[in-house]
């Protein structure tokens, strides 16, 4: 696990370092508030342990930043404090600090206090919720095969592409990419509520059914809608609601279901647009064969402008050699489960044949 | 002020995990960075800076108080509640109680380090 030691003092901040490393943890070390929160934004940290008072921006400033803005995952905050007293426990506490330790650190206390730590961070099982959910959404649609696995690092290498892109200094960062990566898989959790009539039919559908399917964009925008109206604060609900309804929209306003166009697009949808894309092209569908790279290539940049935003089409030009890499490993991987089913089910044949 | 331990090994040794080489880096690095600080502080204490002289005196004393030296670490807190008062009239005299406690604090690590040299040669 990754912890942020945040010290202005270079013997507290190399004691405590040495101190967590032998611990087993990874650690990174900020010297005030300010490039403590850069490296939160840019970085995984699950733990920050800081002092109170450092230049530029303090321990208490660095937290309430913290808690102000939704990160996509819980910090556990422990403030470091030579300060005693109730008035700046309710201070350290109303700034969102998870615990306190006083300096200078006794061992024993420090780590028992890590073990609280981790055992609140890991409570947080967010990611595999959504993948599972994801996951079982998918499973009426057993074609796709590693299609979420493959989506979701499209994803994260066009996000990485674009945050490198000035415009979008300050809409894309870290940050946004794990937000990006944990909430595309998503995308298609509306198909859970259209009928296996349409969304299993071997063949193409004919012009009532695919009214049929593309419900499903606003099925699954409602569907996590209705939960980010329960938890208005969670941005990764907002980011998955967003992306469920715009990811079939079209840069020229022809998509669906809203025909929006251009920038009114969420970014994430018009980012998610050309992984799905990507994906549906370079694997086999009951209706088509699986497209090489340079054909899915060809047809994505015929629809730079159209189809697609350009800037992601760029950014998925700088990048195509790490598609093809996501796209072959997926194949490998999926290769290996099918080879490893095969074998389980001769292995059961077998057996059963044995027994009977 | 604390005469007889300027610091105590065994609990800077536990802050280290136990590692003598790590605890000597430190220390190392811990006589250059306080001598400068101290420094810092008679300038400030010149120039009348009672905000900076407090800031300088309170990281001192975390500085002190993590490396286990007790009177160093009282002497700096004496230090950094006179400036935060504005109390001029104690503070020479703490300046110089800080600066023998230093120099017992500095006497020490180099018995620490000799007998430490003297040990791994044998």
């Amino acid at each position: 696990m990754r912890i942020l030691v945040v010290e202005d003092d270079a013997i507290c901040g190399d004691i405590l370092e040495n101190f967590l490393i032998e611990l087993g943890y990874d650690v990174a070390r900020a010297t005030n508030g300010r490039d403590a929160f850069n490296l939160l934004r840019d970085d995984d940290y699950r733990i920050v342990v800081s002092d109170w008072e450092m230049p530029q921006m303090s321990g208490i400033d660095l937290c309430r930043r913290v808690r102000a803005r939704p990160f996509s995952a819980y910090v556990y905050f422990i403030l470091l404090t030579s300060r005693g007293g109730a008035e700046n426990l309710i201070t350290g506490l109303n700034a969102g600090a998870d615990d306190f330790l006083t300096k200078p650190f006794q061992p024993d206390e420090l780590r028992i206090r890590l073990r609280a730590a981790e055992r609140i961070v890991t409570l947080e099982n967010r990611d595999l919720l959504i993948f599972s959910l994801a996951k079982l959404a998918e499973s009426r649609d057993p074609e796709t095969g590693a299609h979420l696995e493959r989506i979701r690092e499209y994803c994260r290498i066009l996000g990485d592409q674009l945050s490198r892109h000035g415009k979008y200094c300050g809409q894309i960062d870290a940050d946004y990419v794990r937000t990006l990566y944990q909430t595309s898989p998503l995308h298609d959790i509306g198909k859970v509520g259209v009928p296996d009539y349409v969304l299993l039919k071997p063949g193409r559908l004919t012009p009532e059914e695919y009214e049929i399917m593309k419900q499903h964009a606003e099925l699954g925008s409602q569907t996590l809608d209705a939960a980010l109206r329960a938890q208005p604060k969670a941005e990764y609900l907002r980011l998955a609601r967003d992306i469920a309804w715009s990811h079939h929209e079209h840069y020229n306003g022809k998509g669906y279901p809203r025909g929006l166009a251009g920038e009114e697009i969420p970014l994430c949808g018009r980012i998610v647009a050309l992984a799905d894309v990507y994906d549906a092209l370079t694997t086999k569908r009951v209706y088509k064969p699986a497209y090489s790279h340079e054909t899915a290539r060809e047809i994505i940049i015929e629809g730079r402008g159209e189809q697609f935003d350009p800037e992601v089409v760029d950014a998925f030009l700088l990048r195509e050699d790490d598609f093809t890499h996501v796209r072959e490993s997926f194949d490998d991987a999926q290769a290996n489960i099918s080879r490893i089913m095969t074998l389980q089910t001769t292995a059961a044949n077998t057996v059963s044949a044995a027994w009977f | 002020m604390n005469t007889d331990h300027p610091f105590n090994l065994e609990e800077l040794l536990a802050r280290c995990v136990g590692r003598m080489d790590f605890a000597e880096r430190l220390l190392d690095k811990f006589l250059v960075h306080f001598a400068e600080d101290i420094d810092r502080l008679e300038q400030h204490l010149e120039q009348g800076d009672w905000e900076e002289l407090a800031r300088v005196a309170h990281c001192m004393k975390g500085a002190s108080a993590n490396i286990a030296a007790a009177g160093l670490r009282d002497q700096v807190a004496g230090i950094e509640a006179s400036a935060r008062d504005h109390q001029a009239e104690g503070l020479p005299s703490q300046m110089r109680r800080l600066r023998e406690e230093w120099s017992q604090f500095s006497n020490s690590v180099t018995h620490l380090r000799l007998s430490s040299k003297h040990c791994s040669a044998n």
